[in-house]
């Protein structure tokens, strides 16, 4: 693969100032028409899509009212060939991660910049559409401007001939040294393991809908499942009757052997950390998000909250407001709040999205750990450096045929 | 889900609202107005398949109405401004009259591009009036996964209506806040992206409308507004 220098990846961890750097001498040296020619994507697609129209296909038909006609149709097949048509007449806020990144991504290329800057929003396409998606700008005849991307993930999928830029390192804010405190394998241990068993499970959101028809699958605790399939696949759905949030049949859900009605006691058995973090965060503090403050606290509960804010580089802005924070932190925050909680198991959307590889590398050794201890772990993730760290069992949904690979 | 056979052109919608209400308005006769909405409104809302959102808004927005005037009226002013026949009447006039406003509001998602464009709103104001009108189920979204959040995390311990309803209050940081920062980069993503000139350049898709239901909602329009002149104008005593 040759690319040229209308495609830069810069390089760089969190908060090393890629951003940053290329954003100041942006407006250094483009000060006066910026707005007319730099186009910048956001960490999450859905604050990129326009909430104007919706469907799908106005949304891409506003943003190719003015575009060259080759580009438009250039555009349009490469839609075509990775199957995304099939999304045109959906509501964009429907879609998952993954398909509302593809979407804001083509709508920018379809305003032709000057200049497009993509932020870390990129990491949630899967293995099937990131790589066809740097191919096409690349095979493109249509010249495309520069395309700048701040992305933790491109040499997962084999870009490897390309051109870097390391943005010199500025004063970093937060705290991006990870390691595992040993009071966590204490506070973790758990002997009440916990087998989750589905035996015919079939759901569906409507009569005509059905997303399983007579499931069979066993969680074995200890181990961690990384949870694939397309969307409408059934993950969200899957995590959403395991934590309880969604009404199963009876005698669909076994716990150990035992009957286990989920939806009468909702988060009890698992926790679940979603893939956009500002869905899940309520309090005024860090401190407080990650583990309410009470009345009477035990100091292991007390231990418990700030082993998990060190863990994860929190400690020192606790008293911080969680939706002042950069999306990295936020995500973080999400992240040790869900695992604080002690559930016998966790379902994970995403963990490492905005991560760089330093965070990845600590996280891994956390999961491994918790699995160590006794918890059991459903990850549902395309970082491929996170997968091949952990010793992982695939599991994959497909509308009718589900089942281990 | 909307029938696309029975979308109501964007001009024929302006000419319903400007005849059934001005005509709802002159008529002094309040027989006349309900004999219209139960002969054209409500099937209108059949039609459209909207006869739910309809029921929804009596309930929530009619009959609270009432029981305000039932309350004012008749239990505190014991029917000194006005009696039953008062209450029934102005409850009446107000059913229809929004009625006619939701008919013609009711407007299909894609559909809201060409009618609003149509009825002359450009540049900002065609902006705001669209989004205003996609918002509502971008908020839902984001409500029901808060929902969602807080039920997985346990913050929700046995559910029942009660303590459904407790959540409300927990819901709102977390909505607001989202919305505020989704505002804040949607805003900066409309000027970098110089929204209006899209909008200005957008064609819009294409939709078909039912010929014969269009005319059909011109011609009963126009005479309902044609009759109620000529009561009004020549002072015709209609009684049953």
């Amino acid at each position: 693969m040759n690319l040229n220098d209308k495609l830069i990846f810069l390089k760089g961890n969190n908060f090393s100032g890629r951003t940053s750097y290329f954003l100041n001498n942006l407006k250094n040296s483009n000060e006066n028409d910026q707005s007319e020619t730099t186009l910048i994507i956001k960490e999450l697609p859905v604050n990129n899509i326009t909430g104007i129209f919706s469907s799908v296909i106005e949304e891409l038909n506003l943003h190719g009212s003015s575009t060259d006609m080759v580009l438009k149709d250039n555009i349009f097949e490469f839609l075509y060939q990775i199957g995304f048509d099939e999304h045109f007449a959906k509501n964009p806020f429907s879609l998952s991660g993954g398909e509302q990144t593809i979407l804001v991504l083509v709508c920018n290329l379809l305003l032709q910049p000057k200049v497009l800057f993509i932020d870390t929003t990129i990491e949630q396409l899967n293995e099937t559409w990131y790589r066809p998606f740097f191919d096409f700008i690349n095979n493109c005849n249509t010249v495309f401007s520069k395309i700048i991307v701040a992305d933790n993930r491109y040499k997962e999928y084999g870009i490897v001939e390309l051109n870097e830029f390391e943005a010199t390192k500025e004063k970093i804010e937060y705290d991006n040294n990870f390691e595992l405190p040993k009071l966590l394998n204490d506070l973790t241990k758990n002997d009440n393991r916990q087998t989750i068993s589905v035996k015919n499970l079939s759901f569906g959101y409507s009569k005509n809908n059905s997303i399983f028809k007579n499931i069979n699958f066993d969680f074995e605790i200890g181990n961690i499942y990384h949870l694939k399939g397309k969307n409408g696949a059934g993950k969200s759905t899957l995590a959403k009757i395991l934590t309880g949030v969604l009404k199963v049949p009876e005698q669909a859900l076994f716990v150990n052997g035992k009957i286990y009605n989920s939806f009468k006691k909702p988060g009890s058995l698992c926790g679940y950390s979603f893939q956009n973090p500002d869905e899940q965060i309520f309090s005024e503090t860090i401190e407080n998000e990650v583990l309410p403050l009470i009345k009477n606290e035990q100091s292991e509960y007390t231990k418990r909250r700030n082993l998990y804010l060190e863990m994860f580089g929190l400690q020192n802005i606790k008293k911080k407001h969680p939706a002042e924070m950069p999306f990295v932190i936020r995500k973080r925050i999400a992240l040790a709040s869900t695992l604080a909680m002690e559930r016998q198991w966790y379902i994970i959307d995403e963990p490492t999205l905005g991560q760089d590889n330093n965070f990845v590398c600590f996280f891994a050794d956390l999961l491994h750990l918790l699995c160590h201890n006794g918890k059991g772990i459903i990850l549902i993730t395309h970082c491929k450096f996170l997968i091949q760290k952990l010793n992982c069992i695939e599991f994959v949904l497909k509308h009718e045929n589900h089942g281990y690979k | 889900m909307e029938n696309k056979n029975y979308y109501i052109h964007p001009f024929v919608r302006i000419t319903f609202l400007l005849c059934a209400f001005t005509g709802s308005i002159l008529c002094d006769n309040v027989l006349i107005v309900f004999a219209f909405y139960l002969t054209i409104i409500v099937p209108l809302f059949f039609l459209q398949n909207k006869i739910f959102t309809h029921l929804k808004f009596l309930l929530l927005g009619v009959v609270p109405i009432f029981l305000s005037f039932i309350l004012l009226n008749i239990i505190v002013l014991q029917s000194k401004s006005g009696g039953w026949e008062y209450i029934f009447e102005r409850v009446l006039r107000l059913t229809v009259y929004a009625s006619i406003f939701q008919i013609v509001l009711t407007i299909p998602a894609n559909d809201l591009f060409n009618t609003f464009k149509k009825w002359g709103l450009k540049g900002e104001s065609l902006v705001t009036v669209i989004s205003a009108f996609a918002v509502w189920s971008e908020i839902t979204n984001r409500a029901d996964k808060i929902v969602t959040a807080r039920l997985s995390k346990g913050y929700v311990k046995r559910r029942n209506i009660f303590s459904m309803a407790m959540q409300f209050p927990y819901t709102l940081n977390p909505l607001i806040i989202g919305v505020i920062r989704t505002a804040v980069e949607r805003a900066d993503s409309w000027h970098n992206k110089n929204i209006l000139n899209l909008i200005d350049n957008y064609i819009g898709t294409e939709n078909k409308y039912n010929l014969i239901l269009n005319t059909v909602i011109v011609i009963i329009s126009i005479s309902y507004l044609c009759v109620i002149l000529f009561l009004v104008l020549t002072k015709y005593n209609f009684a049953l």
